[in-house]
């Protein structure tokens, strides 16, 4: 191997290895075993939302309400969508992901605060706590929206899972601040902002986002937990509050909080494009720029949600108008990435299936959304069956899926081993057709007519909920599979190459798995992380390093 | 799958007409933009995979043309797809000045409209529209049909939505203020109105009709309604219909959202607060029209409140009805 990383031949050991004791780890300072952590963290909780998920799907196999009660399923959706939301899809790309490979990417020792980063992490876990104490101490039951008056007057553990929402938008803004200073102050020598991969950018657009969103949600669930605990009348109109107010405050967060979701997503697919493709990326600028200008017209459009509930017209059309120019950046990305391909040198590896998976799925996610962003069509879709495919495919097809995709690809980073790639691959094809048979359905049972959060329904709507529910049941078990064979291989599986991808940027150019300081030396970089030499022969021959 | 009954439920409202067909076409635009982009994609992951060899040189990085063409074409379809679907919403929702008045209130789990003009009021929940269609008056809200007719809405309580798939019509209905929606219904027949905003335990009961009658039918309705309301008032009937039954048993029973009515009269209630109250007349009208006041113990301040929402004489209905639901209680007093 040519890789001068290894010119000098340490035998440190690993990172996995540097230290051993549950408090090497669970008091760890180095971003690398944080991002284990999280990974560790965000997966339970995920096989925790998916298990409420299918219990939800069970109970819709029929339209009468005959599994569990009106009560329970209305616990359940509520803490489906809040795990889901809150301590899955929002903390799982930056926070694994991110955390693991934005130091490597840069050429960095660690993030610029690494106790704050632990600290993030310890505080996630609070929060998660409190938000999971909510489910034990009996019924919550809002929905992740916390639409008030209901959420004010309900009874039930409300304060709990609001406390726990506090608590983790902290570990959030926290982390988006970690990762702005450290792209801002410890790039590499040589690595200039327009030499940075793009999942950098789009962490960075993430990071912002996080920064200035955040505190408002901690306003909002504030000045709600308040109102429950001591009355003061800021959203419920029986103590003279105005409940639009709480939309509003809700959606300022939480449509930004959309591309918190989506933006480390479609830094993931840029990188794995390029790198499977071996193939520099087209439109590097385009991209990079896209996730900033989303990022800034993404904050402008929260009305959107709330077209149906008594807003100003005006304001609809405003929020409408703008709603549509999100979608300019991302369809930019969209064409980019697949105008990458042309002349590649493709390699269909397990990355690249999720990537082309993410694709399909990403692109009806995004599509439905022109059509919710028509006035006159949301007015009939919004609130129904509709949304809840439209999200799903977005937030699921979209984020989630590229966050696998992006597991798979540094997966032999992270743990040093190569899962199965044969099984990987029949596994991406099974989630793809499970989750439209899954989703798919839900578009037209929507457009029928059947609003959300509905615990029975009526008979017309039966069949499309029953292949719903069968599609789940084919998701649940493809996305079971897939975590077996990943921990297989990270325990198990065969040793991977130091650049099983033949990437450029400079996480493949130290060991796999890298060392506690991550790299022999300090890298300096000369060239784009995507300058692959024409004739590429795969290899790991090349690098975004330039030995000193 | 191209059809539009595929996808929606029969169009009867005519303000409302232009969406389906909008939609339809966003549907092929839709499938069009999949195709434009996973057509391509799926060709060059055949024909670039590894293992063919075939020419990769000088792959572009960048073409300024292209990635003007692909921002300017979304970028001119888009705002097509805004005016559109602005201006069929500016028709959807402003109501004609002689459109017909009906206020409607959403409350846990039920719906009342008022009639202004014609001075009525009805119920509609599943159990007041069992009991009306039985005495063949048809259920729901009942509007004539190809009458422009305006709905001004509020809640009693929390938030809730008036959803008519077939109109295309959704508002929710507020606390707070007024909102306001309008229709116009060209098909007679009965259709399903849905509550779409979560609203707790029977968010997904809280399904009634509205009826598109005739305007001969809707003058009968409407002097068969003012004819019951002569009539005197049976406190079983507004207990069924103002959606008491969704939430209080009348036989002896434990549990349930409410506490049940049977036994209570009389009776030495334990609130919240630790004080207690005897149950009587005022008691009982102070729970309905004031429910806040006073919590009974065991149980969360949900019930809605009532006062404006009956009338007196049905309010005297009721507290004779909860009285008579408690056994005489010997030499209690
Ligand atoms: C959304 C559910 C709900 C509806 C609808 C509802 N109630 Fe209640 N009601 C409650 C709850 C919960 C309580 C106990 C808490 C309290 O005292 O407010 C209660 C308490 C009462 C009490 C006092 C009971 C006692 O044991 O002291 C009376 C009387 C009563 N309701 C009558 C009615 C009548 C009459 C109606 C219909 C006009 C009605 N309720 C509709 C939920 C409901
Ligand atoms: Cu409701
Ligand atoms: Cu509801």
């Amino acid at each position: 191997m040519s890789d001068n990383s290894h010119t000098d031949a340490h035998n440190e050991p690993d990172y996995l290895r540097a230290s051993t004791g549950i408090k090497s780890w669970l008091f760890s300072v180095d971003h690398k075993r944080i991002g284990v952590m999280y990974l560790i963290a965000t997966t339970l909780f995920m096989m925790l939302g998916g298990l409420m998920a299918l219990g939800i799907r069970l109970e819709l196999f029929t339209a009468s309400g005959d599994l569990i009660d009106a009560d329970t399923y209305n616990r359940l959706f509520t803490l489906h969508g809040s795990v889901m939301v809150f301590l899955v899809i929002i903390p799982a790309a930056p926070a694994v992901i991110g955390n693991f490979v934005l130091p490597l990417m840069l050429g960095a020792k660690d993030v610029a605060f690494p106790r704050l980063n632990l600290a993030s992490f310890h505080i996630y876990m609070i929060g998660a706590i409190f938000l999971i104490a909510s489910m034990i101490l009996g019924s919550f039951d809002t929905g992740w929206t916390f639409y008030t008056p209901y959420s004010s007057t309900t009874n039930g553990p409300v304060a709990w899972a609001l406390t726990g929402v506090f608590i983790l938008g902290f570990s959030s803004i926290l982390t988006g601040l970690n990762f702005i200073v450290t792209i801002h102050k410890m790039r590499a020598p040589g690595m200039t902002w327009f030499r940075m991969p793009l999942l950098l950018w789009s962490l960075y657009a993430t990071s912002a986002v996080q920064l200035l969103a955040t505190p408002v949600l901690a306003i909002t669930v504030l000045l709600l937990f308040l109102e429950r605990l001591v009355g003061i009348g800021i959203f419920d109109p029986s103590l003279g509050g105005d409940p639009i107010l709480f939309q509003h405050f809700f959606w300022f967060y939480s449509h930004p909080a959309v591309y918190i979701m989506i933006l480390p997503a479609f830094g993931i697919i840029s990188e794995l494009v390029s790198v499977h493709s071996q193939r520099k990326i087209f439109g590097y600028k385009g991209i990079a720029l896209s996730s900033i200008s989303i990022a800034i017209v993404g904050s402008l459009v929260w009305g959107h949600h709330m077209f149906t509930s008594g807003q100003s017209i005006y304001a609809n059309l405003v929020f409408s108008f703008l709603t549509f120019f999100v979608a300019i950046p991302t369809a930019i990305k969209v064409f980019s990435w697949v105008a990458t391909l042309y002349r590649g040198n493709i390699q269909i590896t397990p990355p690249m299936m999720y990537v082309f998976t993410f694709m399909a799925l990403f692109m009806i996610g995004g599509l439905t959304g022109v059509t919710l962003g028509a006035l006159s069509l949301d007015v009939h879709l919004h609130d129904t069956y509709f949304v809840v495919a439209h999200f799903h495919y977005v937030m699921m097809g979209g984020g989630i899926l590229a966050y696998i995709a992006g597991l798979h690809h540094w997966w032999p980073k992270i743990f040093g081993r190569m899962y199965p790639q044969k099984l990987a691959r029949i596994t991406s094809i099974t989630v793809f057709l499970s989750f439209n048979l899954t989703f798919f359905p839900m578009f037209i049972v929507g457009s029928r007519g059947m609003p959300r959060r509905y615990y029975e329904y009526v008979e017309s709507f039966t069949w499309l909920n029953q292949l719903a529910t069968v599609g789940a049941f084919f998701l649940g078990t493809s996305l079971f599979v897939t975590l077996g064979y990943l921990i297989w291989g990270a325990i198990r599986g065969p040793a991977a190459d130091n650049n099983p991808w033949g990437a450029l940027s400079l996480e493949w150019h130290t060991s796999s798995p890298p060392i506690e300081h991550n790299f022999h030396g300090q890298p300096t970089v000369d060239a784009g992380p995507y300058d692959y030499p024409e004739e590429s022969s795969g290899t790991d021959s090349s690098s975004q390093w330039v030995p000193a | 799958m191209f059809d539009a009954r595929f996808w929606l439920p029969e169009s009867i409202n005519s303000m409302a007409e232009g969406t389906d067909q909008f939609f339809m076409v966003l549907i092929w635009v839709s499938v069009i933009s999949l195709l434009v982009v996973l057509g391509p994609m799926i060709w060059m992951m055949f024909r670039y995979r590894a293992s063919q060899d075939i020419d990769r040189s000088a792959p572009p990085s960048h073409h300024l043309g292209l990635e003007i063409v692909w921002t300017v074409i979304p970028t001119a379809i888009l705002i097509g797809v805004f005016f559109w679907g602005a201006t069929g919403y500016t028709k959807m929702v402003v109501p004609p000045t002689d459109a017909m008045e009906i206020r409607a209130t959403g409350q846990k789990w039920f719906w009342t409209f008022d009639y202004p003009e014609e001075g009525i009021r009805v119920r509609a929940s599943l159990e007041a529209d069992e009991e009306r269609v039985k005495n063949g008056i048809p259920p729901g809200l009942v509007v004539p049909v190809d009458t422009p007719i305006k709905i001004v809405g509020s809640s009693a309580d929390v938030i809730h939505s008036f959803y008519v798939p077939a109109f295309r019509v959704k508002k929710d209905v507020l606390p707070n203020r007024y909102t306001v929606a309008t229709f116009q219904a060209t098909k007679e027949g009965t259709y399903d109105l849905f509550c779409a905003e979560y609203c707790g335990t029977k968010h997904s009961k809280m399904i009634t009709k509205v009826s598109v009658v005739s305007q001969e039918a809707f003058a009968e309705f409407i002097s068969k309604q003012s004819e019951e309301s002569d009539k005197p008032i049976d406190g079983a009937t507004v207990f069924n219909t103002s959606g008491c039954a969704g939430c209080h048993a009348v036989v002896a029973s434990s549990g349930g959202i409410g506490p049940t009515l049977h036994g209570l009269w009389g009776k030495t209630e334990t609130l919240v607060d630790e004080t207690t109250v005897v149950a009587d007349e005022n008691y009982i009208r102070e729970s309905i029209v004031n429910p806040m006041e006073k919590i009974v113990r065991g149980y969360s301040p949900m019930m809605p409140n009532y006062s404006g929402q009956l009338s007196e004489d049905e309010l005297n209905a009721l507290v004779l009805y909860i009285r008579d639901l408690s056994p005489e209680k010997e030499g209690a007093e």
